[in-house]
């Protein structure tokens, strides 16, 4: 176990059976004193943790819009942790961290590619065919990075955090027309994970007792859910009983503030970062990006969350990258030939991956650091852009320590599986029971096992 | 007999001639009638007079969240603008470009939620510390000599506080929810204001957190369209609601409230015309066509522009364009001009930053002003702003595709298929043999597979391209005179002012903009009936010369399809 030092002594749970904290806590209130400086107990954080690292297992997002050039992105040799794979020109910027990334080429989404783009990215994402009506498109189901957060939900204070860099796009969904939309701002990041309410480690700041009078707001909410729901239209019921699961989720969040501070070794309260809205220009993508990813890896060493994702660029997005003479999308459509600026652009992407990697690599955690606790995963909704091909789709995973998924490796699938068997051997290497996912083709239930230790 | 009702009743017989699946009122594509149902009744009843019953039958409430300026406006309406607001509301879910349609469909996800709170909280802290308002919700905060920041250790002062606090949160109720407290909501308010005394110690801070209880409950952030049992009609509230939201983007004040007689078509048509003559419309209008043409988007416009090659970008520029298109529709509903002169009218509204942008001279005053655009210019009306000519381009070039894709979309309705996959899009960059977007974009409007789909698009956006990407006019690109010949569906025009004069004549244009105002006052898409109804009503106006923005809103709100049927005075219902 790797808990902070002065809580290390305790590293079997003291209590078999988790004790309730909040009666405890009410107890204290309704005495004399509220500053108390709360005892931590273990039992709090004996939860899934790896059995084998004391941590628990993570998973992020990091997502970009409009693909690659596939047929120049095809890294050599299979490599593996020791020789890892040698970076083609557009991988280059990852050859720093080839040893704890694998590249996987060939893999296919196999939907009807109806819609350009959100085919792509409903289909790698969900799994499945994006529902298309006429006018009206959405996500059927959850995607990926939900159904990690459902595994692990109710474990940490946020169920998942969503992140967009270049413009807000979501690209996590909970079901149909249920998006959730991202945080464009790092200022409002560190506000949301980092502000009011927080503990770091060693900070003994009293319990505000407005956080009570918050949950007792939230529970008068809950108490119009019986008067309400009955009379709705069957969707209508579905809709609210949502918005009172959220209400659920928030007092849960707020209960777990006050009682269970973060405990890591890595954790530490992160600086204010910049206010997205007063970065303009070329250089907005790089600097809100790397103020995301330091709030990231710290978001994940306090373990406020486990789950994230990060749009940087959303499909179609058309964002005016440094040195570029017009916007990405239009450059993937109209640059003729080998599209050199596509490649510039594809390469400054692979940058903001490999700093995003390092953010997590920056974080020790026991034996290791944050990223080998991680599976980062790192994609696009297309391969080529000009001629939106589901096929060859750039997909790259980091992180994971090598533990359930080979590190350092480049395998290209020949005969163009789907991406959803990528996603069950990340699914599984993070624990989660998954026997099979998607639908029609993007179903499967087989994960790669070749890339699998 | 009125025009509408004429109408209806046309429909009504096509419909049961014609109909021989499930009748769906009014729902769209989102089915709430189980198809059980009604697959044994339609078939026996749809002929008989009693068919009206039927399309009635099976509809449920439903729920339709408030956008985030509605809130606002619900706060203001309750306790004054003076009650101000800096956390983030949820961002609107936008179905089809539309924000109206996602709030029949919006999920109040996890970070909803956490921003509604902060945002209730917020205001909430606002309003308690207003000690002005407060009295005005309630007198007791006046009579009571003790502090309102800090509460003694006395019993009987905590008992005075827990009373007037408890009126003044009732107070508050009525005015937000528009209704009284029930006995549980009693329960409720007991309970908060108990434990804010208790734990708090401030009479202050325990209102507050009763007020932001109130802000965060779903009777606050949702309107609820209900059905009266017996008749199927939609209840007085409903019908309030419906018609307040629809013209003038905000709750229903108290006369349309108490209104007692919205079920005949007398009552209906009085407060229809009390809303169209009330300053109020504008906030209304603005809405509308802020939904309709997406105009939120230019929000981000500056972001969405290189910098280094337009020196008249600022920050500012997006607002500019959303207020001078705003402006200009609101004009012509207030003035009641024929909807055609929007698209050819030579004036323009600008401030400074436009005026840059135009090359007009700048208004003399702070602000904005209208401004004469000389005849020699190809900027005419609506299609000639900034908002649509730039939203619609790429960062640094321009894009026939966009523009053309909004006319068809967005102004008649009728939107190419989207790309087919796996084709190669590229187009030549420009050369000395190919300077002009129409040079690189042979291919497009030559080749048959894209043809069929672009063709439309493109040879109306060529007309636009006397201006570039940041609707500056130009009249050549990269050294060579622009062509600006073009099509509008296979008509032949050449530049933007003679475009903008036959879409202002296409009949499509009016029924268009009918059927996109139906989805925005009801937030659900038109049965196909519905349909036939609105393009009906659309070019009943054009025939009679009476076509203007306002006069469509009202024949679509007499309309049934917006009230439901009428109920017969004296009659029957």
């Amino acid at each position: 176990m790797r808990f902070n030092s002065k809580r290390s002594r305790a590293a079997q749970p003291l209590l078999t059976k988790p004790m309730d904290r909040r009666t405890m806590l009410r107890g204290v209130l309704g005495g004399v004193s509220i500053g108390v400086g709360l005892p931590l107990l273990e039992a709090h954080y004996h939860r899934a943790h790896s059995q084998e690292t004391g941590f628990p297992n993570r998973f992020g997002l990091f997502y970009w819009g409009n693909g690659n050039l596939p047929d120049r992105w095809r890294p050599e040799g299979p490599g593996d942790a020791s020789s890892p794979w040698t970076p083609s020109e557009q991988l280059a910027p990852l050859s720093a961290w080839a040893d704890q990334v694998s590249v996987l080429t060939g893999m296919t989404v196999n939907v009807t590619n109806e819609l350009p783009h959100f085919s792509g990215l409903v289909g790698s994402l969900c799994a499945s065919p994006a529902i298309v009506n006429g006018e009206d498109y959405t996500f059927p189901a959850m995607s990926v990075d939900q159904v990690f957060a459902e595994a692990w939900r109710d474990q940490t204070r946020f169920r998942s955090l969503e992140l967009a860099v270049a413009e807000s796009y979501p690209i996590s969904y909970l079901g149909p027309h249920q998006p959730l939309q991202p945080e464009t701002s790092p200022l409002s990041l560190y506000q949301r994970v980092f502000g009011e309410g927080f503990r770091a480690p060693g900070e003994d700041v009293a319990i505000d007792p407005k956080m009570l009078l918050r949950r007792s707001v939230l529970d008068a909410v809950m108490s119009d859910q019986r008067s309400l729901i009955p009379k709705l239209g069957r969707s209508d019921q579905m809709r609210l009983e949502q918005h009172f699961e959220s209400i659920r989720s928030l007092e849960r969040r707020l209960a777990r503030l006050e009682e269970d501070p973060p405990n890591f070794e890595g954790c530490s309260r992160p600086s204010e970062p910049i206010d997205a809205n007063e970065t303009d220009g070329r250089e907005r993508l790089t600097k809100t990006h790397q103020a995301f990813a330091e709030l990231l890896a710290l978001a994940l060493a306090c373990d406020q969350t486990r789950v994230f994702t990060e749009v940087l660029t959303r499909p179609v997005g058309n964002y005016l990258f440094p040195h570029s003479s017009v916007g990405h999308h239009r450059l993937t459509h109209d640059e003729p030939g080998d599209q050199p600026e596509v490649k510039a652009v594809v390469i400054q992407i692979m940058e903001r991956f490999s700093e995003l990697i390092a953010a997590l690599h920056a974080i020790p955690e026991g034996e290791g650091t944050l990223l080998d606790h991680t599976y980062l995963v790192g994609t696009s909704e297309v391969s080529l852009g000009r001629s939106h091909s589901l096929e060859d789709l750039p997909f790259l995973i980091a992180g994971g320590g090598g533990r359930a998924l080979k590190s350092g490796v480049h395998y290209h699938s020949s005969g163009g599986e789907s991406t959803t068997s990528a996603w069950l051997s990340v699914m599984r290497a993070a624990g989660l029971r998954q026997a099979e996912w998607g639908v029609e083709g993007q179903r499967s239930a087989n994960s790669l096992g070749i890339i699998e230790v | 007999m009125t025009l509408t009702r004429l109408l209806w009743l046309v429909a009504s017989v096509l419909l049961a001639f014609s109909c021989r699946e499930p009748y769906q009122y009014s729902l769209g594509t989102e089915t709430t009638i189980p198809e059980r149902e009604l697959d044994s009744s339609v078939e026996s009843n749809i002929e008989s007079e009693e068919y009206s019953d039927l399309k009635w039958s099976s509809l449920s409430t439903r729920l339709i969240r408030l956008t985030a300026p509605q809130y606002i406006k619900r706060v203001h309406n309750a306790f004054g603008d003076q009650v101000q607001l800096t956390s983030k509301l949820p961002k609107d879910l936008v179905i089809e470009g539309s924000i109206a349609l996602g709030t029949s469909k919006s999920v109040s996800t996890d970070r909803d939620v956490e921003q509604l709170a902060l945002a209730a909280e917020e205001l909430a802290a606002s309003i308690s510390s207003n000690l002005s308002l407060i009295s005005s919700l309630h007198p007791c905060l006046s009579e009571l000599d003790s502090d309102y920041t800090s509460l003694s250790p006395s019993p009987q002062e905590r008992a005075a506080w827990f009373s007037c606090l408890s009126s003044v949160t009732e107070s508050a109720a009525q005015r937000l929810w528009g209704r009284e407290l029930d006995l549980k909501e009693w329960e409720q308010t007991y309970r908060i204001i108990g434990r804010g005394l208790d734990l708090l110690k401030s009479p202050q801070e325990a209102l507050t957190f009763a007020l932001s209880w109130l802000l965060q409950s779903p009777h606050f952030l949702y309107r609820v369209e209900g059905y009266e049992r017996d008749s199927m009609r939609p209840t007085s509230t409903t019908l309030a609601e419906r018609l307040s939201y629809f013209f003038h983007d905000s709750p229903p004040d108290s006369q349309l409230l108490s209104a007692d007689d919205l079920h005949h078509y007398e009552g209906w048509t009085r407060e229809v015309d009390r809303l169209l003559d009330s300053p109020q419309l504008e906030r209304g209008i603005r809405s509308i066509f802020n939904d309709l043409w997406a105009l939120w988007r230019l929000d981000r416009l500056h972001l969405n522009k290189d910098p280094e090659l337009f020196e008249h970008l600022s920050a500012q520029i997006g607002a500019s364009a959303k207020e001078e298109t705003l402006m200009s529709v609101w004009d012509s509903a207030e003035a009641q001009r024929p909807l055609s002169t929007l698209f050819t009218q030579r004036r323009a509204y600008i401030d400074r930053s436009l005026a840059a942008v135009y090359q007009l001279p700048a208004p003399s005053r702070e602000g904005f002003d209208w401004a004469r655009i000389s005849e020699d210019s190809q900027r005419v009306g609506i299609l000639g702003q900034l908002s649509f000519l730039a939203l619609n381009a790429h960062p640094t070039s321009t894009s026939s595709t966009l523009r053309g894709f909004f006319v068809l979309d967005k102004l008649l309705c009728v939107p190419p298929p989207p790309p087919p996959s796996g084709v190669d899009t590229s187009i030549p960059e420009p050369t000395p043999d190919r300077p002009t977007l129409r040079d690189r974009l042979e291919s497009h409007l030559s080749e048959p597979s894209c043809a069929g789909c672009h063709r439309p698009m493109d040879m109306i956006g060529l007309t636009f391209e006397g201006f570039d990407s940041l609707a500056q006019e130009r009249q050549e690109e990269r050294g060579v005179a622009l062509d600006l010949s073009g099509e509008l569906l296979g008509d032949t025009v050449y530049g933007p002012v003679e475009l903008a004069e036959k879409i202002a004549d296409d009949p499509r244009l009016a029924s268009c903009l009918t059927r996109r105002l139906f989805r925005y006052g009801r937030a659900l898409h038109e049965t196909a009936e519905e349909r036939v109804l609105m393009e009906r009503l659309a070019s009943e106006l054009k025939h009679e010369g009476e076509l203007s923005i306002k006069s469509l809103l009202r024949a679509i709100a007499l309309s049934e399809g917006f009230h439901g049927p009428y109920a017969e005075q004296g009659g029957r219902r």
